[in-house]
C-alpha cells in the first residue's frame, strides 16, 4: 500500500490528465491505449498526441519501469500441468495463503505445476522467469528441494522462499513445521490413551518429511519404552487405496492386530477408516485411527477424524512474505517454523478392555 | 513510450549482439512465437542466461500490445471445484502461451465491477474467465463489456453470440443420478438443496422434479431441504427427512459434502447405507471414495469446462476465427456402494 501512495504523488501525469488534456471520457483514453476499437480515428489521434506530449505511460507498466518489478508471484506446485487428482486441499490452503499476503501487497499470483520427475523441468521454469519475469517464487514439496531448480533461480536472480524442503538450512529463506515432534506428539496420544500395539502407515519415503514422521513415532515408543515391531510399520504412499491395504495389511494379515493405527496423512486414515468399516470393526471402540494434515475430509469422515494440524495456509503467508521482502531488498528471517497442533475428534479413545487382554496376551507370546 | 533504459540491466539489445542475431529473432524466442531454429533459439537462450536477461511483461506488453497475461476471477469456497477450475482454464493458457493470474474475489461486493474493470486495466489483461457464480452477475458482465474487457463466461446461462460463454447441462447431470435412484425402485426419496447463489443447484432440482413426474412419483411438501453444499447442511437435512413420517428411502444431496453429512447421521442413527437409505450427490470430488460406504456422485465437466471457455477467450482476443465452443460437456455418474450394495464375496 505505501508503495502505492509513492506512485499517484501530484507530479505523476495519471489517465486522469490524459483525459482532461485531450477532452474526452476516461474510458476513451483506455479504449485507445487498449487499442479497442470504436474509438474514432481523429479521436485516436489526439489522446494519443497528448499522452506523448505528458509522456503518461500507463500504470502498470510505469509501475514495472519505475521498479523494474512485473507484481506478480508464481507459486510452484509437483505435478504434470492437468493433474486433476492429487492433494487438493494442500495446494488450495497453500495457495490461499500466498494469495492472501499477495493481494494486501498489491502483488497477484500465479499458480503452475512443474513435474521436477521429467527433464523438462529445468526448462519449463527457465522458460517461465524469462517470459513472464515474476518478481518471486514460493516452491511448494517437493520442488522446494529440487537442487536443479533452486540453483537455477539463483542463477536467474529470482528471489525464492522454500515450503518444507528436505533441509532447512542455506542461505535462502524456507518454512517448515517439526515433523518428527508432531508425529511423536501423536503417538504419544495414543500411548498416553493405553495403546501398545500401534500400527504406522508410511508416506511415500523418498520424501523427507514421510521420513521425519516416521521417525517421530518410533521416538514416541522408544520413550515410553514399548517394543517397536517390525511388522506394524506398513508401507504407503498417502493415498486412499494405500491406506487401505496398508489396514488390511495390520487388520488381516494373520497376526494379533494393532489397538490402533496411526497414518501419516488424512487421505492414508480414510483408507483405513473404510477398512475397519468394511471388516465390522468400531471406530474408536475396536480400533482408533490417527491420521496427519487435518486436511478438510477429516471432520466429514465418520467418525471424524483425530488428526495432527499444520496451518498449511499460514506457510503460505510466511512463505510469501520472505518473497516480498527479499523483492524489497530486506532480510526476512531464513527459517520461520509453524506451529502443529493436535485436533482430537472421534476416531481416537482408550482401547477396550477385551483388545487390551487380548494385547497383553499377545505380548505374552513374544518371548 | 518506454523511453528510458534501465542502467546496469542487460537489454535485448545486449542480448541480441551476444547470440549474433537479430533484435527480431531474440524477441520470437521469448515470445516463444514459432518459425525459430532450434539451433538459434539455443543461442538465444544461451545468451539470455549468461547476461541474466528478464524481458519484462510490461515492456513486452507496450511493444507487442498483447500482455498475454489473463486472470481467472472466482469466489469459490470450495477447494476441489476451485482447482478443477484452475486446471482447466490453466492447461488452456499454458497450451496457447498465456499466463494465468489468480483472482479471488467476492462476489457480493457492490465494487465489484469497478473491481474487475481496474484489475484488468492496470494489468493489461488480455481478458477475465469469470468463474460461477461472477458469471451469471450481469450488472458485472455489462460493466466488463462496457469496459472492452473481454470475457469468459464459465457455467453461464446466457450464451448469446459475442460472449465466450459455456453451458454446462446440469439438468442432464441431475437426471443421470434421479432415473439412477428412481431405477433402484426407490419411491420416497428426500433432496437437499445446494447453495441458493448457484444456477447448478436450481437446474437439479429442477431436473429432480422432472424425472420424478415422469415416473409418476410424488414430491410431497417437505422432502425438499434447504442446504448449502455444507457438511452442515447434509446433517441437518437428514435429520429433518429422517424424522418424517414417511422418511425417505433414499437422499439426494447437491454436493459430496453434504451427501457425507446425510451419510454421518445414517452412521449415528444405526441405520445400514445402502439398504436401509441410499445416497446419492454430486461432484465426485476426492470425498465420494473417502466416505464409507462410497459415494455415487455425478462428476461434473468442470475442468472441460473451463478449458472450453478460456479457449473461446483467447480465440476471441486473438481475432482468431470463430473457435466452436464443444457440442456437449460430458457429465458422468459414478455409481458406488452408497446406491448400490457391493456384491456378497466381492
Amino acid at each position: 500500500m505505501k508503495r502505492r501512495k509513492k506512485s499517484s504523488r501530484r507530479t505523476t501525469v495519471t489517465i486522469r490528465h490524459v483525459a482532461e488534456q485531450s477532452g474526452v471520457s476516461l474510458m476513451t483514453v483506455s479504449r485507445v491505449l487498449n487499442e479497442s476499437p470504436n474509438v474514432a480515428e481523429a479521436t485516436r489521434v489526439r489522446v494519443q498526441k497528448v499522452i506523448a506530449q505528458l509522456g503518461f505511460v500507463p500504470h502498470r507498466a510505469a509501475r514495472s519501469l519505475r521498479a523494474r518489478r512485473s507484481w506478480w508471484i508464481a507459486l510452484l506446485f509437483q505435478g504434470a500441468a492437468r493433474e486433476l487428482r492429487g492433494d487438493p486441499s494442500y495446494v488450495v490452503e497453500l495457495q490461499a495463503g500466498v494469495i492472501e499476503r499477495c493481494v494486501e501487497n498489491g502483488y497477484h499470483a500465479a499458480v503452475e505445476r512443474l513435474d521436477a520427475s521429467t527433464p523438462i523441468a529445468a526448462t519449463q521454469l527457465r522458460e517461465l522467469v524469462q517470459q513472464l519475469a515474476p518478481d518471486g517464487v514460493v516452491l511448494a514439496p517437493p520442488l522446494s528441494s529440487s537442487e536443479e531448480l533452486l540453483a537455477l533461480l539463483r542463477a536467474l536472480h529470482v528471489p525464492f522462499a522454500r515450503v518444507a524442503p528436505r533441509s532447512t538450512d542455506g542461505d535462502e529463506p524456507v518454512v517448515f513445521i517439526d515433523d518428527r515432534a508432531a508425529s511423536r506428539q501423536m503417538t504419544e496420544h495414543l500411548l498416553s490413551l493405553g495403546h501398545r500395539r500401534i500400527g504406522f502407515v508410511q508416506g511415500p519415503m523418498q520424501r523427507s518429511y514421510s521420513v521425519r514422521r516416521m521417525a517421530g513415532y518410533r521416538a514416541a515408543l522408544r520413550a515410553w519404552k514399548v517394543r517397536e515391531e517390525p511388522a506394524l510399520i506398513v508401507p504407503g504412499d498417502f493415498t486412499f487405496e494405500g491406506g487401505r491395504m496398508a489396514a488390511a495389511q495390520l487388520l488381516g494379515g494373520g497376526m494379533p492386530p494393532p489397538t490402533a493405527i496411526f497414518a501419516s496423512n488424512d487421505e492414508s486414515a480414510a483408507g483405513c477408516l473404510a477398512d475397519a468399516h468394511q471388516r465390522g470393526l468400531r471406530v474408536p471402540r475396536d480400533l482408533s485411527i490417527a491420521g496427519f494434515d487435518d486436511t478438510y475430509v477429516a471432520t466429514m469422515l465418520y467418525p471424524p477424524l483425530t488428526t495432527m494440524s499444520q496451518s498449511i495456509r499460514e506457510m503460505g503467508r510466511m512463505a510469501t512474505d520472505q518473497v516480498l521482502q527479499l523483492i524489497k531488498g530486506t532480510t526476512p528471517s531464513q527459517a520461520i517454523r509453524i506451529e502443529h497442533r493436535l485436533v482430537e475428534r472421534q476416531s481416537t479413545a482408550a482401547p477396550a478392555v477385551a483388545a487390551v487382554a487380548a494385547q497383553e496376551k499377545s505380548a505374552q507370546q513374544v518371548p | 513510450m518506454s523511453g528510458k533504459q534501465a542502467p546496469r540491466r542487460a537489454t535485448i539489445v545486449d542480448v541480441a549482439k551476444l547470440a549474433g542475431l537479430s533484435i527480431k529473432t531474440v524477441s520470437r524466442v521469448t515470445n516463444n512465437e514459432p518459425n525459430v531454429r532450434p539451433a538459434m533459439r539455443q543461442r538465444v537462450l544461451d545468451a539470455i542466461a549468461v547476461l541474466g536477461y528478464r524481458p519484462m511483461q510490461s515492456a513486452r506488453g507496450l511493444a507487442a500490445r498483447r500482455s498475454q497475461l489473463m486472470a481467472l476471477v472466482y469466489d469459490i469456497p470450495n477447494g476441489n471445484y476451485l482447482i478443477r477450475i484452475q486446471n482447466g482454464a490453466r492447461q488452456c493458457c499454458k497450451e496457447h502461451g498465456m499466463q494465468l493470474l489468480l483472482h479471488p474475489c467476492d462476489h457480493r461486493s457492490p465494487l465489484l465491477a469497478a473491481e474487475l474493470v481496474k484489475l484488468a486495466s492496470h494489468l493489461r489483461l488480455e481478458g477475465l474467465v469469470l468463474a460461477p457464480p461472477i458469471s451469471l452477475d450481469d450488472a458485472v458482465i455489462a460493466a466488463l463489456e462496457n469496459a472492452h474487457i473481454p470475457v469468459a463466461l464459465l457455467a453461464a446461462v446466457r450464451t448469446d453470440r459475442g460472449t465466450c460463454a459455456v453451458r454446462m447441462d446440469d439438468e442432464h447431470g441431475a437426471k443421470l443420478l434421479v432415473e439412477h435412484i428412481i431405477g433402484l425402485g426407490h419411491r420416497h426419496i428426500g433432496f437437499v438443496r445446494g447453495h441458493p447463489d448457484y444456477e447448478s443447484s436450481r437446474a437439479r432440482l429442477t431436473a429432480f422434479r422432472r424425472a420424478m413426474k415422469r415416473a409418476g412419483l410424488e414430491v410431497p411438501e417437505g422432502s425438499v431441504i434447504d442446504g448449502d453444499f455444507s457438511f452442515e447442511s447434509g446433517q441437518r437435512a437428514a435429520a429433518a427427512l429422517l424424522d418424517r413420517d414417511t422418511p425417505p428411502t433414499a437422499i439426494i444431496a447437491c454436493y459430496d459434502n453434504t451427501a457425507a453429512g446425510v451419510i454421518a447421521v445414517a452412521h449415528d442413527r444405526g441405520m445400514a447405507v445402502p439398504d436401509e437409505l441410499a445416497v446419492g450427490a454430486f461432484g465426485d470430488t476426492p470425498l465420494a471414495s473417502m466416505t464409507w460406504p462410497p459415494l455415487t456422485s455425478v462428476r461434473q465437466p468442470l475442468d472441460d469446462m473451463a478449458y472450453a471457455g478460456t479457449r473461446l477467450l483467447i480465440a476471441h482476443v486473438r481475432g482468431e476465427r470463430r473457435v466452436h465452443p464443444p457440442s456437449s460437456l460430458e457429465f458422468r455418474l459414478v455409481v458406488r456402494e452408497s446406491t448400490v450394495a457391493a456384491e456378497a464375496g466381492a
